[in-house]
C-alpha cells in the first residue's frame, strides 16, 4: 500500500523576485497524513496552489499517480481526484449550506452539462450531499445561508465540499484555524477517520495536532524544506529547533 | 459584481412552499394573459402588450447572461438583430415566408454568432467584457448599415407575416392581431417556463456559484469557460427569438435593432424590473414601453422626465421595481409576527 501517489518535483515559485517556494520536492505515500508545518511566509499554501493548480511553478514538475499535472487546470486536477481547501473560506455566500455542499456533488455527476438530470441522478446527488454534510456534522444547518453560519462552521461546510467531490488525496490548508476547542477536535477526530481511506497533505499551525496525527511531517521555511520526517524525527533535527520550534513546544508535545 | 445588490443574500429559491404558491401567481398571470384579448378589445392595447411579451422575452434572456452567470454583456442586441436580419434578409423578396424554416434558420444563426462572439469574450471580466461585447454589438450594426444585403440604414421591409402551415391547415394567422398575439404569448411562457427549468436545474445552480466565486466553481471540477459559454449561447439564441419575433411584429428591420442604444436600454431594463429574477425583466420591459407612451403626452421633454424616474427608482428601490411587490408582504407578515408576541 505504500507506494508514491504524488511527485513534487523541485517545485519554484516566484512571485516577482521574491522566491515564495524554492527547490521543494515533496513525495506523498498512499494512505499517509502528511503534514506541512512552517512560520507565515513559508510558501506553504502557494506550494498547494502549485499542487492544486491554481498557480503553475516556474520550474519543476508534478506527478499525479505517475501522470504529470504540471501544467493542468484547477478543473482538470480536481476531477484527477485531488480536492483542496482554502486558508481563507471560501464558499458561496449566498447558497444555502446544502447548496454549496450539492454544487461540490454535483461536479463528479455525469450529465449533460448539467441541464438534463435523471431523478435517479437526483437521489443519488442527494444522498451524497447529506453524507458529507454529516460527516463534518453539518446536517442541521441544512437550510441555512452559508453567509450567516459561524466561522467554525463555514470552515467545515469547507471540509464537506471536498468530500463531496470524492477525492483520493486531499490537500487541507489550516483546516483548523480559527475553530473554538470542542469544533477542533471534531475536526481532528474526522482527520484521522479520513485518514484511513484517503491520502491527506495538512498544513497546519496547531503543533499539537500536526504532532498526534501526522505520520509524515515537512517542515518549510522561507520557501525551501527544511527537514522531512516522521514526528520523532523533526522533534529531536536541531535545525529546525533552531529555525521554528520553541523548546517549549517540543516539551509540550513530548509531555 | 458590480450590479449585484448588497442586501440579497437568499437569492434562491428553496423553501417549496413558496415556490409552489408562486407557481399559482404565475399561473394566474398566464391566464389573465391569455384572456387580454376578451378582456381589452381595444387593439391598440393588445399591441402594446405585445410589444412588451417580446422585449420580455429578450430581456429575460439578458438577465440569464447578466444576472444568473455574471456576464454583464453591453452586446446583446447583436443577437436581436441577428435574429431579425436573417428573417428579412432571407425571405425578403419571399411570396410566402415559411415560418417552419424561417424561425430554426434565425434561431441557427444567433446560436452560431453567439458561439463565436461568447468564445472570444468570456475570457475577460469586468469593464474588459463591457468593451469586447459592446465592440462586437457594434460591428453587427455596423454590417448592417454598410453589406449591401441589408439596404443600409432604410432597412428591409417584410410584406409577409410568416405561415405557420400545418399540412394545408394554417395554424395561426399572424396577419391578424390577436393570431399574433398569442403566437407571441406562446413563445413568452415558453421562454419563461424554459429558463426557470434550467435555472432549477444543476446547471442553474453552477452558472449562480460561478457569478458568485468562479474560481471556488472551478477548484470543484467544473470547466467554468464551457459553463459560461453555454449560457451565452442560450441567452443569444433567446435574444435572436426576441428579434425574429419583433421582426415578424413590426414587419421592419433596420440596423438600430443591434445599435449599442439598444444593449443599454436592455440593461437599463433589467436594473429597473429588477435583477436576478425572471420576471422583473418583464416589469422593466413593461414599465418602459408604458412610460414610452405615457410620457410623451405631459412633456416635449420627456426623456429627462424618465431619466429622472430611473433615476428614483435606481436610488428607492436598488433591487428593481420587484422589490416594490416583494417588500409589501415582508412588511405586513413582520407587523403580525409582532401581533402575535404581543
Ligand atoms: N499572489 C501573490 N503575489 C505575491 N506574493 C505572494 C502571493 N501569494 C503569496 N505571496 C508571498 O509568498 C510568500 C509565501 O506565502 P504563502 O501564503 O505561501 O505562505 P504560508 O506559508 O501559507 O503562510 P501562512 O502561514 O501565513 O499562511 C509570502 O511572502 C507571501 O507574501
Ligand atoms: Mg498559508
Amino acid at each position: 500500500m505504500n507506494d508514491t501517489i504524488l511527485h513534487a518535483d523541485n517545485l519554484t515559485k516566484h512571485f516577482g523576485v521574491l522566491p515564495a517556494v524554492q527547490n521543494v520536492s515533496l513525495l506523498l505515500k498512499r494512505g499517509v497524513l502528511h503534514a506541512i508545518i512552517g512560520p507565515n511566509g513559508a510558501g506553504k499554501t502557494t506550494l498547494i496552489n502549485l499542487l492544486s493548480g491554481e498557480l503553475h511553478p516556474d520550474q519543476g514538475a508534478i506527478r499525479y499517480r505517475n501522470k504529470e499535472i504540471t501544467q493542468l487546470l484547477p478543473d482538470q486536477i480536481s476531477r484527477l481526484g485531488i480536492g483542496r481547501s482554502y486558508q481563507k473560506i471560501n464558499i458561496i455566500p449566498s447558497f444555502t449550506c446544502f447548496e454549496n455542499c450539492q454544487l461540490a456533488a454535483q461536479s463528479r455527476l455525469i450529465t449533460f452539462m448539467g441541464l438534463f438530470c435523471s431523478g435517479k441522478q437526483v437521489k443519488e446527488l442527494h444522498e451524497r450531499t447529506e453524507k458529507a454534510l454529516e460527516m463534518v456534522h453539518l446536517s442541521h444547518r441544512n437550510k441555512t445561508a452559508a453567509a450567516t453560519m459561524s466561522y467554525g462552521e463555514q470552515r467545515q461546510l469547507e471540509l464537506a465540499m471536498i468530500l463531496a467531490t470524492e477525492p483520493e488525496l486531499l490537500l487541507l490548508d489550516e483546516p483548523l484555524a480559527g475553530m473554538g476547542n470542542q469544533e477542533s477536535n471534531q475536526i481532528i477526530e474526522l482527520l484521522q477517520k479520513l485518514a484511513k481511506q484517503h491520502t491527506l497533505l495538512l498544513v497546519e499551525h496547531d503543533m499539537d495536532a500536526v504532532f498526534a496525527i501526522a505520520q509524515q511531517l515537512t517542515v518549510m521555511v522561507n520557501g525551501k524544506i527544511l527537514e522531512t520526517g516522521t514526528s520523532n524525527q523533526i522533534r529531536n533535527s536541531d535545525a529546525v529547533q533552531k529555525a521554528y520550534l520553541g523548546n517549549n513546544v517540543i516539551m509540550k508535545n513530548e509531555g | 459584481m458590480a450590479l449585484r445588490p448588497e442586501s440579497s443574500v437568499f437569492p434562491f429559491q428553496t423553501d417549496t412552499m413558496i415556490s409552489e404558491k408562486k407557481s399559482i401567481y404565475f399561473f394566474i398571470i398566464f391566464l389573465l394573459l391569455a384572456l387580454f384579448p376578451w378582456i381589452i378589445e381595444e387593439s391598440f392595447y393588445l399591441e402594446q402588450l405585445t410589444r412588451i411579451l417580446i422585449l420580455g422575452v429578450f430581456a429575460m434572456s439578458l438577465d440569464l447572461l447578466v444576472g444568473y452567470t455574471g456576464i454583464v454583456s453591453l452586446g446583446h442586441a447583436a443577437f436581436y438583430g441577428v435574429g431579425a436580419y436573417t428573417l428579412a434578409c432571407v425571405f425578403q423578396s419571399a411570396d410566402v415566408i415559411n415560418f417552419w424554416y424561417a424561425l430554426p434558420l434565425s434561431l441557427a444563426a444567433s446560436a452560431l454568432s453567439a458561439t463565436i462572439i461568447g468564445w472570444l469574450s468570456i475570457r475577460t471580466s469586468g469593464v474588459y467584457l463591457l468593451m469586447i461585447t459592446l465592440a462586437f454589438g457594434q460591428m453587427c450594426y455596423f454590417f448592417y448599415l454598410e453589406s449591401p444585403y441589408c439596404n443600409g440604414s432604410d432597412g428591409i421591409l417584410l410584406l409577409n407575416k410568416p405561415e405557420i402551415l400545418w399540412g394545408a391547415y394554417n395554424l395561426l394567422d399572424l396577419e391578424n392581431e390577436t393570431h399574433f398575439y398569442f403566437f407571441v404569448l406562446g413563445w413568452f411562457v415558453a421562454v419563461f417556463l424554459l429558463l426557470k427549468r434550467i435555472l432549477q436545474a444543476p446547471f442553474g445552480q453552477i452558472i449562480q456559484g460561478i457569478c458568485a466565486n468562479e474560481s471556488r466553481v472551478r477548484g470543484l471540477g467544473y470547466s467554468t469557460p464551457t459553463y459560461k459559454l453555454v449560457s451565452f449561447v442560450i441567452a443569444g439564441t433567446l435574444a435572436g427569438l426576441a428579434g425574429f419575433l419583433e421582426a415578424a411584429h413590426t414587419g421592419f428591420v433596420t440596423p438600430a435593432y443591434s445599435h449599442w442604444h439598444q444593449s443599454g436600454m436592455l440593461l437599463v431594463i433589467l436594473i429597473l424590473g429588477g435583477i436576478r429574477t425572471l420576471h422583473g425583466p418583464v416589469l422593466g420591459a413593461a414599465a418602459i414601453v408604458l412610460l414610452e407612451d405615457l410620457l410623451p403626452n405631459i412633456t416635449d421633454h420627456w426623456k429627462l422626465l424618465m431619466g429622472l424616474l430611473i433615476i428614483v427608482i435606481v436610488l428607492f428601490l436598488p433591487n428593481g421595481t420587484v422589490s416594490f411587490f416583494t417588500r409589501i408582504p415582508t412588511q405586513s407578515a413582520i407587523q403580525y409576527k409582532n401581533k402575535k408576541h404581543e
